[in-house]
């Protein structure tokens, strides 16, 4: 009898320990990533201003209404401007500065860090550093450029130039970072690649489009999926430095997430704003891997 | 029986472990109470309330200073203990607040910034007041401190730290370009007169940048108003004649009169520089920020002064700032202790003190004649005047969607103030379009 109970407290026992052991990481992965995921989705549904007991029910109504909204296309529009010039000129100036910092010397190698350090300051400190630096009249830049009998320039006050700041600095930032990681994958394709193309006598740019190209692609990918989402979702120097101004020229869309949510008190139209920003992120993913995973040389 | 796989299946298991985990989730929120209710204090029986207050420097200490008098004093005497904690912004703790009240974690006691009393009231966060707070007490506040700290006819606020916008001006550079002597401008015409003079010295006269609350004021000195007579701002009415008329002027001013514009989201930044490099000779700001203004201003080794908003027509401003608001959970013997601290707050003795320290409005008629009130306005006579100009007050616009609606005319106000004259009524027609479905939500 007891022999038996105990194979079956034995058997509960070797059915239920897989899942026990994976239980904790499922449980936080349900309530702080899959749970609040699909309570975005719930609040899009509803007109709430977090304050009042009752929850509008409106079905679409949030998206319909900020699709009907020019300003919300103007943010998506700024988001994805900003998104392509940071990724473009942050991994195309990473690739060059790469390119140059190559050889391992003792210069390099500071140069190295001296490129590298913008990106470990925390973004909010840079964003205030460079609201000094971008001053229209007592900062750093238009001082170098009345030097040269350029400006002023309202880095951060005129609508057409706001968002080219704040790519700027974007840029400024990630460079260092998008360089050392490919620096460390150039240096990581072996030399007797370069010697058979040598003795093949192969141009410069056959040999980088054959050769350094593709060995470097996985990075390369690597690199823009991480600085697109990082793009996409860019918050600390919008909120620091310009607000989403002047007229909503730099309004992105989780700038406009934040503002429509917390400012204004409308939390369905924010969750609307977050499930577009989830699709797109979705779709761009999705897109990327399919299209381009094809073409990335994996060793 | 017996010819039971030697293993449980995959589902059978899934199926005990999902009713096992709905148990212990259904035991689990038995014990939650609402904590909020029980946490009535420590050990001694004292009552521990907990406070929050906005804003950094002067405020700050105001704040702590004030919490301590009352632990000292009346909390000591009747067993309370109040616990400060500073929340940054007013929309930063209006946000938390909101997040705290789900997580039954609100506060006890709190400031709360005017324009958001009634939507807190309606939504059930805050408690009615009027049994709590004496009515010679509340007879004793001015009157256009009031209007605030009603919805729907039941008080919910207690006048603490509040505030009406004013005019700075920098004497020293009045001086240099030869203004009328120590005077503030006090028409519309002084105005433009100063500024064109500040102009002959290499100053910008008036800076200003897009600023919903010194709008508002100057739609108010010129007859009209930009949502309305009723503070409920249920349409805009920027676009009508007064109102319009302010923005004509303003822009004319930039225009032809070297008033000095600063554009952009961070105006309020780069009017600050302006005015501690001295490169503006006028602006408006709150009353709140004259101690400030006075230490800058006493570091760069200038004087300045201050003034009503000048008037075109007549003198009317709005209010600002905070009152002191009681969370609705709150009851019994800790609601009777959280009133006596919103009193302790706001009596006679404590208004003066929040005025001197902070530049704060003095809330009270009867302090007025107070001798530490004479003698602080003989040796400092700027706080006079936020003080005379109390006479011209009212309150501010409470609406849910009125920070919303107020974006879209400062939006509106950047983008006039940097294009042509011929555009302004265009574009508040169209702002007027944006703001209304707002504004009647």
């Amino acid at each position: 009898m007891s022999a038996r109970e105990l194979t079956g407290g034995r058997r509960v026992l070797g059915a239920a320990k897989p899942y026990l052991i994976v239980a904790p990481a499922i449980a936080i992965l349900l309530v702080f990533w899959v749970y609040p995921i699909f309570n975005m989705g719930y609040l899009s549904l509803f007109k709430w201003d977090l304050i009042s007991p009752k929850m509008k029910f409106v079905g679409l109504d949030n998206f319909a209404a900020i699709l009907a909204d020019a300003q919300f296309w103007q943010t998506v529009a700024s988001t994805l401007i900003y998104t392509l010039f940071v990724v473009g000129f942050g991994v195309g100036l990473g690739m060059l500065v790469a390119v140059y910092l190559y050889e391992r010397t003792k210069t390099n190698g500071f140069l190295q860090a001296v490129v590298f350090s913008p990106y470990v300051v925390s973004l909010a400190s840079v964003a205030l550093l460079w609201l000094w630096i971008m001053n229209k009249d007592f900062g750093l830049l238009n001082s170098l450029l009345a030097a040269v009998g350029l400006g002023p320039v309202d880095w951060l006050g005129d609508p057409r130039v706001a968002l080219a700041s704040l790519i700027l600095i974007s840029v400024w930032k990630s460079v260092g970072y998008d360089s050392l990681i490919l620096v460390s994958a150039l240096q990581a394709i072996p030399r007797h690649l370069y010697e058979a193309a040598r003795l093949d006598s192969a141009g410069r740019w056959a040999t980088f489009s054959k050769i350094t190209f593709p060995m470097i692609s996985p990075t390369m990918f690597f690199l823009v999926i991480v600085d697109v989402i990082a793009s996409l979702k860019v918050f600390e120097t919008i909120q620091i430095m310009t607000s989403g101004g002047p007229q909503n020229a730099t309004n992105t869309l989780v700038y406009s997430l934040y503002e429509y949510g917390f400012q204004f008190n409308r939390v369905g139209t924010a969750a609307a704003i977050g499930v577009v920003l989830l699709v797109m992120i979705a779709v761009f993913s999705v897109a990327y891997f399919k299209l381009l995973a094809r073409r990335v040389h994996y060793r | 029986m017996s010819n039971a796989s030697p293993n449980l299946s995959r589902r059978q298991f899934l199926r005990g472990a999902a009713s096992a985990g709905a148990c212990a989730a259904a035991a689990g929120l038995v014990g939650c109470g609402p904590s909020g209710a029980s946490r009535s204090g420590g050990d001694d029986g004292t009552i521990e309330l907990t406070y929050w207050y906005c804003w950094t420097d002067k405020i700050k200490e105001n704040n702590e200073e004030r919490v301590k008098e009352f632990n000292d004093t009346v909390g000591a005497e009747k067993g309370i203990h109040v616990t400060a904690e500073s929340q940054g912004s007013y929309d930063d703790l209006n946000s938390k607040l909101r997040t705290a009240f789900t997580a039954n974690e609100e506060p006890d006691v709190c400031v709360m910034v005017i324009n958001g009393t009634r939507a807190f009231a309606e939504g059930g966060m805050i408690q009615p007041l009027a049994d709590l707070v004496a009515e010679e007490d509340l007879d004793d506040f001015w009157d256009g401190l009031m209007e605030n700290c009603y919805s729907d006819n039941e008080l919910y606020g207690v006048p603490y730290l509040r505030s009406t916008p004013v005019l700075y001006y920098n004497k020293t550079l009045f001086d240099k370009a030869g203004v009328a002597s120590g005077k503030a401008p006090e028409t519309w015409g002084d105005m433009v007169e100063a500024s064109d003079a500040l102009a002959k010295v290499g100053v910008g006269g008036y800076g200003f940048y897009s600023y919903i609350w010194a709008f508002t004021a100057f739609a108010y000195c010129n007859g009209g108003a930009l949502f309305g007579d009723d503070l409920s701002a249920k349409e805009a009415t920027f676009n009508e004649q007064p109102a319009l008329d302010m923005v004509r002027w303003f822009k004319d001013g930039v225009d032809n009169h070297n008033f000095s514009f600063c554009a952009g989201s961070n105006g309020s930044d780069t009017l600050n520089t302006y005015v501690a490099n001295q490169q503006v000779g006028m602006w408006v700001t709150s009353t709140a920020d004259l101690t400030n203004h006075l230490s800058v201003a006493e570091q760069g080794g200038y004087e300045i002064n201050v003034g009503f908003i000048p008037r075109n027509t007549q003198n009317k401003v709005p209010t600002g700032g905070c009152n002191l608001v009681m969370t609705s959970r709150v009851s019994d013997a800790r609601r009777e202790a959280a009133g006596e601290f919103i009193n302790f707050m706001t009596s006679k003795d404590s208004a003066i003190k929040n005025h001197l320290k902070t530049g704060y409005l003095l809330t009270r008629q009867s302090a007025a004649d107070d001798s530490r009130i004479s003698e602080a306005y003989a040796e400092t006579p700027q706080y006079q005047v936020a003080f005379d100009q109390l006479e011209y007050a009212v309150g501010d616009y409470m609406n849910a969607g009125y920070t919303q609606a107020s974006k879209v005319y400062t939006d509106a106000i950047d983008q006039i103030m940097g294009g042509s004259p011929d555009d302004i009524k265009p574009r508040l027609d169209d702002a007027k379009q944006q703001a209304d479905p707002i504004l009647s939500e």
